[in-house]
């Protein structure tokens, strides 16, 4: 590490070190500052810019350090890994979170560690970073720290006590998927400190329904839990990754779990693949993951494919519907809330506004347009008080081609930018 | 047919909306003109005047306070048209027979008219929120002597509306948003509204950009390029008032050269030294095929392998931590200043260097090249676990041959290759251990420590160590019984 490195120089490695975690959310929590201090939290999140990759930018998403002794094999920062290192100081952090908040660049700070020693140490760094901002900068906007590696239940939670948000890294679907690439880690651990959290957030929750005095004070951890999985560095399949996902969101009511494509890094690990994953397989398990938490579904019915993968080609609900016709074409008109979430195309608010609007009148094909769905992809699958066209084709092979062009033009407009490098 | 002239105001519409809807007026009889938002709207001179409220006569209808509150975000829409949808929808709102109007019915089309221009307002709401971006002026008069200025463009009429916004997230601190059609202004205390400024009058930099546009390059990841994804969420429109947008064409550019340096990088070491090492063979078959090892990047460097050298019933092996510049050029280890200073001190414990095996943890010399007045000169520079841990397989298979009973590690870079990476030579120093590769396994100074010494004491002090060290070797390599007796 270089003795007296500018700022800016840490702030570049220690940014770069952090843009592998995927969440930069700052949903899930309302705070006012009362007149007094600087910054709230408005429940829904800001995503106060976007890079050309397209994510957004809502945190200040840093490592307090890139020093670690774990050797990870995914990640950029592991020990064995020849990268420049780099570490912030506590009042370093907090200044640059408060500078870039009164600027509007973000609505809070993420911050993530490398393990530099001892862990509890490292988590209680991190805990002093969101103490000092709360406690001497008067800071309500939304803090997110990461549990380190390592890190003791209790040294966790008094993380919770400042910030709204705490996450433990589940990292890979199965133990398995650990024990070959990060072998320090484990899948006991990462839940160990997701079941302390979350029995606290619970006992504070109801603790503050019940008293008056305890809503007064600071409420922990109150935008809850969330969790990351890599996806595509080994070769694990979407079935297990998302039966990992539905065990962990109705064991520890997880808010979040977040997927990451394993993307190659400088320097990657030998046991990591050269290539990555296409992107658009993260996107399916996003798609999936909303499927299972929202729409009913399971996931024994959405990976339908016998490599136990999601299909890359199709949304996961259009290639739910492809492969059970028999359940179609479903009348706009008479079907449950049930049934219509099942059609492809039609998301949970189109479908409270065709069950609103059907209460007026019967709901034609001019009607559905005014929803702003996707209608190519809808229609083949429903039937309309006027016309039912296109559903009497819902048993043509070449259904599949035809409800499909979008989203493949997309895609390869994307992969089209990424080699010529062209806005 | 009447024709009303509007001041651009919500309040204005209404005044005139509750008049005519007293007088029953229907929709179709009405042209509402707002000389505020037409495109083409010549000077301010030559614009009707806004038309005067005329006292109400008859009882103006109560309109639902959602209803209400939904029309004053439409208000802000730009779209002029926006005024006679309005007046539209509370007239048929009102209406007792049959044709009346239920606002729940979205797929009504003047609902749903309404409605997506009341979403264009909120989604611009959300994105000056979001890209508002404030530079810090030196102010005396305001609280701390500074406030905050931001030049934001908004689409729609939304500057006074979403104030509040901004003063609810920095109350204690003096801020300014200028829009081109009307300026909000807080102090602390209270909230002004002034007309709309041009560019030119807010300030033209921060010295907190540089470190925010640093950032925004950081967090960008050219492996997942996604422009399509970028431009639907931060339209074209805002980049001018976003001091990060102007590192995106230098960033997209930058992609296909940053892509195919992850990819050099990750060809190499796609190997580590394993794949090429062979499964059987002597010490001799091992030296010729590490001469072929593409297992990391110092392979590429034009310099020659220099493979451990001594013979393969040593009982006594020294490691050290890669060759030099001598020994690259004689391809034999320890065979420069520090060798020459190794020789002597085995000497002084009385071991033959032709009974010992010597190798280095790292099999390439790995070096910088700097350029002096007499030519250029190759520096040492200490390679990282990384090479280490990926050179390993070498060692380890000279090791499986000659499974010594006594292992010296010379320095720090022999230690991680023993003990594991979170080792440090000063946790080991000096004790006789037990590691994979030897029942006695000790660790000491390098002699290029001695060499490099900056004082005479320290370079004692580490010279008597060493010898220290290469005395108890030698002691547990005869106790061992075999290094006398030579080779059975």
């Amino acid at each position: 590490m270089l003795a007296g490195m500018e700022l800016a120089d840490k702030l570049q490695i220690l940014a770069d070190a952090a843009k592998y975690d995927a969440s930069c959310a700052s949903s899930g929590v309302k705070r006012s500052n009362g007149g007094r201090g600087i910054g709230n939290a408005t429940g829904t999140g800001i995503c106060h810019s976007y890079t050309p990759d397209g994510r957004c930018v809502s945190l200040l998403k840093i490592l307090l350090t890139n020093v670690c002794i774990h050797d990870c094999h995914y990640c950029v920062s592991r020990v064995s890994n020849d990268v420049p290192r780099a570490s912030f100081a506590v009042a370093e952090v907090v200044q640059l979170t408060i500078d870039f908040y009164k600027r509007n660049y973000i609505e809070g700070l993420f911050l993530s560690s490398g393990v530099s020693g001892c862990a509890d140490a490292t988590m209680d760094r991190l805990t002093e970073v969101a103490r000092r901002l709360r406690e001497d900068e008067g800071f309500c906007g939304y803090v997110h720290l990461k549990a380190v590696v390592g890190a003791s239940d209790e040294a966790v939670a008094r993380a919770g006590r400042w910030a709204d948000r705490v996450s433990a890294n589940i990292e890979m679907a199965r133990q398995e998927d650990l024990d070959q690439l990060a072998p320090e880690r484990s899948i006991a651990a990462a839940e160990s400190s997701m079941r302390s959290l979350g029995t606290q957030i619970r006992a504070a929750r109801s603790e503050r329904r019940r008293s008056p005095a305890a809503r007064r004070e600071r409420p922990f951890a109150p935008a809850g839990q969330s969790t990351q999985m890599i996806v595509g560095a080994t070769a694990t399949p979407d079935r297990s990754v998302l039966f990992t996902a539905n065990r962990l969101y109705r064991t520890h009511r997880l808010r979040r779990v977040y997927y990451t494509s394993y993307s190659p890094i400088q320097s990657a690990h030998h046991a990591l693949p050269v290539k990555a994953p296409p992107l658009v397989r993260e996107h399916r398990l996003y798609q999936a993951d909303w499927l299972l938490r929202f729409y009913g579904f399971e996931v024994g019915e959405l990976v339908t494919r016998a490599d136990g993968n999601l299909d890359l080609d199709v949304d996961p609900k259009t290639a739910w519907a492809l492969a059970h016709r028999e359940f179609f074409p479903v009348d706009v008109n008479k079907a449950s809330r049930e049934e219509l979430l099942r059609v492809p195309g039609l998301g949970t608010t189109s479908v409270g506004k065709i069950l609103r609007g059907r209460r007026h009148r019967s709901l034609s094909r001019a009607d559905l347009k005014r929803l702003r769905a996707p209608l190519t992809r809808m229609l083949p699958f429903v039937i309309t008080a006027d016309d039912w066209s296109e559903a009497r084709d819902i048993d043509a092979p070449n259904l599949a081609a035809r409800i499909q062009p979008g989203e493949q033009q997309m895609l390869f407009e994307a992969s089209m930018s990424a080699r010529v490098g062209q806005l | 047919m009447a024709t009303i002239v509007l001041d651009g105001t919500f309040a204005h519409w209404r005044a005139h909306a509750r008049g005519l809807l007293a007088g029953e007026v229907d929709p179709q009889d009405v042209t509402w003109v707002d000389p505020t938002r037409e495109e083409t709207s010549a000077s301010l001179f030559s614009a009707p005047r806004p038309t005067a409220v005329a006292p109400l006569c008859g009882v103006p209808p109560r309109v639902a306070r959602v209803l209400a509150a939904t029309l004053e975000t439409a208000a802000c829409h730009a779209d002029p048209s926006t005024w006679a949808l309005m007046y539209r929808i509370v007239w048929r709102s009102l209406r007792t027979d049959g044709s009346r109007l239920d606002l729940a019915d979205t797929l009504d089309a003047d609902v749903s008219e309404l409605q997506r221009r009341v979403k264009n307002v909120r989604r611009d709401a959300h994105k000056m929120h979001a890209f508002v971006r404030f530079r810090r002026i030196e102010s005396p008069d305001d609280l701390d002597g500074e406030r905050f200025v931001a030049w934001h463009r908004p689409r729609h009429r939304i500057a006074e509306r979403e104030a509040g916004f901004f003063v609810k997230r920095f109350p204690s601190m003096a801020w300014s948003i200028l829009t081109p059609h009307r300026s909000a202004h807080w102090d602390g205390s209270a909230l002004t509204f002034t007309d709309g400024l041009p560019r030119p009058t807010a300030p033209s930099g921060d010295e907190l950009e540089a470190l925010w546009v640093t950032y925004y390059k950081s967090i960008f990841n050219p492996a997942r390029l996604n422009l399509t994804a970028m431009r639907a969420e931060m339209p074209q429109h805002h980049w001018p008032t976003m001091p990060e947008a102007r590192a995106i064409p230098e960033l997209v550019a930058e992609v296909p050269a940053r892509l195919a340096a992850m990819a050099e990088t990750s060809r190499v070491v796609d190997g580590s030294a394993a794949p090429y090492v062979p499964a059987t063979g002597d010490l001799d078959a091992l030296s010729a095929a590490a001469r072929g090892c593409r297992g990391c990047e110092l392979c590429f460097d034009g310099t020659q392998v220099v493979f451990g050298e001594g013979r393969a019933d040593a009982r006594l092996v020294l490691l050290g931590e890669q060759p030099g510049d001598e020994e690259e050029r004689a391809a034999a280890p320890f065979v420069g200043p520090a060798g020459r200073l190794l020789d002597e001190l085995l000497g002084e414990v009385s071991v033959d260097r032709g009974q010992v095996y010597v190798t280095n943890a790292v099999k390439h010399f790995k070096h910088r090249v700097e350029r002096t007045p007499h030519g250029k000169r190759r520096i040492h520079a200490k390679p990282g676990y990384s090479l280490v841990s990926r050179c390993q397989p070498w060692f380890e298979a000279e090791m499986a041959i000659i499974r010594p009973s006594v292992l010296v590690c010379l320095g720090a870079t022999a230690v991680q290759a023993v003990f594991g990476p979170s080792t440090k030579l000063k946790d080991v120093h000096g004790s006789v251990r037990v590691s994979r590769f030897a029942s006695a396994t000790l660790a000491t100074f390098h002699p290029a420590a001695i060499l490099r010494a900056r004082s005479s004491a320290e370079r004692e002090e580490r010279r008597e160590a060493l010898v220290a060290s290469l005395r108890v070797a030698h002691g547990l390599v005869r106790r061992d019984g075999t290094a006398d007796a030579g080779p059975a």
